[in-house]
Formats: C-alpha cells, structure tokens, sequence
C-alpha cells in the first residue's frame, strides 16, 4: 500500500472521532471519541516513522498513548463523581456552573 | 500465493476492522455496544502497527487499550448506572450535520495531504526495537521522565477523585 493510502486511513478514523465527539451526549462516549482521535494521531506518526525509516515516531507513538491512557483514567473518574454528585452524565445537564 | 499477496489481504482486513469498529463506536445507540466496536478498532490497529514493522508499539498498545483503557470504560459504563446506557438520539438533522462537518473534515485533510509530496513507498531501513530503546533513554529522555511523572499525577487524582466522600 503506498503512503497517502495509509494516511487517508488515519484521516477517516479522525473524522469518526470528530463525528463521535459532535453527537455525543454522554460523557463516556465522548471519551470514546476521544480515544480515536488519539488512535488517529498515533497511527500518524507510526506511518511516518515508517515512511521515514526513522524510528523517532514511534517514539511520539509511544507517548501518545501514555498521555491517552492518563487522560482516560482521569475522565473516567470525573464520569463516576458526575454521576455521584449530579445524578448525571449527559453533557447538556450539566449546569451547575452555569451563570 | 505469494507472501506480499496475503501481506496486503492482512493489511486491508485489519484496517476494515478498524474502521468499522470506529463507526461502530462512534454511532450505536448502546453505549456499551459501542465499547466493544472500540474494541475491535483497537484490535485492528494493532494489526496496522504490526504491519508499519512497530511491534513494541503494536504491544504497548494491546496491553494498555485493550487491557486498560477498555476494561475502565467498561467499569465506568456499568458504575455510572444502567438507564444511561441506552442513549437518547439526536435529531437526524443534527446527525447529519455532524456527518457533513466530519466529512468536511476529511476532505480537507485527504486534499492537503495529496498536495504533499510524500514519499511514493516506505523506506527499506530496519526499525528495530532496540533503537527504539535507545532513542527513549538517549535523545528523549527528559519527555519520557516527564510523561512519567504525569502519569503518577494522573494515577493519584484518580484515586482522590474516585474515593472522595460525598460532600454535604
């Protein structure tokens, strides 16, 4: 597969992302949209890693995994207090902060 | 058939995977049907990344998304409460909406990508997981000290976060 093809794969599992974050009430779900913008990215940069032969985007890889993971396990506890606290988890109830 | 033959077949199959479980994800109703759909993309982009010759990465990735982050979506679906896990649908002209925005969005990026001038194929130099070994504890040392901090931020806010008494 030539390299445009692997990225136009990348590309499309961003915009499911972005289609998930854009009707998505629930904070899980949107959390799960989230997740696949990450993937996107980090297939990104694995593409180029190996597009380049250099093994520095692997390394971005890496990270953004681990910064997803970090973000997932915090917006997931957030979720829970939500629906401890508020008796809620969709985003549009939401409004105790509201002025 | 040859080897390059059932390679691509691979290649395509996983990749079909992926996509599919991200529509999945992304669009059924059943918030919890919708984490297996992740699931499946996860898997199919492990595939990918074995096939982009990233191993360590294709690892990494299954044990943390697939043994981590998909487990805690799972348990925060079942603790957050079982009348939000069929979800309330949009209008479909919203939907729609979202789809021509993300679509736009799609375009966009395909279009600016096919004026880049990309490579036409990969190149044929090894990535070994020895350099990429080298390359964390050498040229990027101070980021991977850093995201290892943030981690143990994160871990620990968790469990402030999740084990606070109720209040009042």
């Amino acid at each position: 597969m030539p390299v445009k093809a692997w990225l136009l794969l990348a590309n499309a599992l961003l915009a499911f992302g972005v289609y998930g974050m854009l009707t998505r009430k629930h904070a899980i779900g949107m959390l799960i949209a989230l997740e696949l913008i990450l993937n996107a990215v980090a297939l990104d940069f694995v593409i180029f890693s190996r597009a380049h032969g250099d093994v520095q985007g692997q390394v971005m890889a890496l990270f953004v995994i681990a910064l997803a993971a970090c973000e997932a396990a915090v917006g997931l506890a957030i979720a829970l207090m939500l629906s401890r606290t508020a008796r809620t988890v969709f985003a549009d109830q939401l409004r105790k902060l509201r002025g | 058939m040859s080897f390059a033959l059932i390679g691509g077949l691979m290649v395509v199959l996983f990749a079909g995977l992926t996509l599919a479980g991200a529509f999945w994800a992304v669009s059924h109703r059943n918030l919890f049907r919708a984490a297996l759909g992740l699931g499946a993309a996860f898997a199919g982009q492990v595939g990918l990344f074995v096939a982009l010759r990233a191993e360590f990465v294709a690892f990494t990735h299954l044990l943390i998304y697939v043994g981590a982050v998909l487990i805690l979506i799972v348990f925060a679906i079942m603790l957050t409460g079982r009348e939000h896990v069929e979800l309330p649908d949009f209008p479909l002209a919203y939907r729609a909406f979202a789809g021509f925005l993300s679509l736009c969005l799609f375009l966009g990026l395909s279009w600016a990508l096919w004026q880049a001038p990309w490579a036409e194929r990969f190149s044929d130099k090894p990535l070994t997981t020895a350099a990429l070994g080298q390359q964390l504890v050498k040229t990027f040392m101070l980021p991977f000290e850093a995201i290892s901090l943030v981690i143990v931020a994160a871990i620990a806010g968790v469990v402030v976060l999740a084990f606070r008494k109720e209040e009042r």
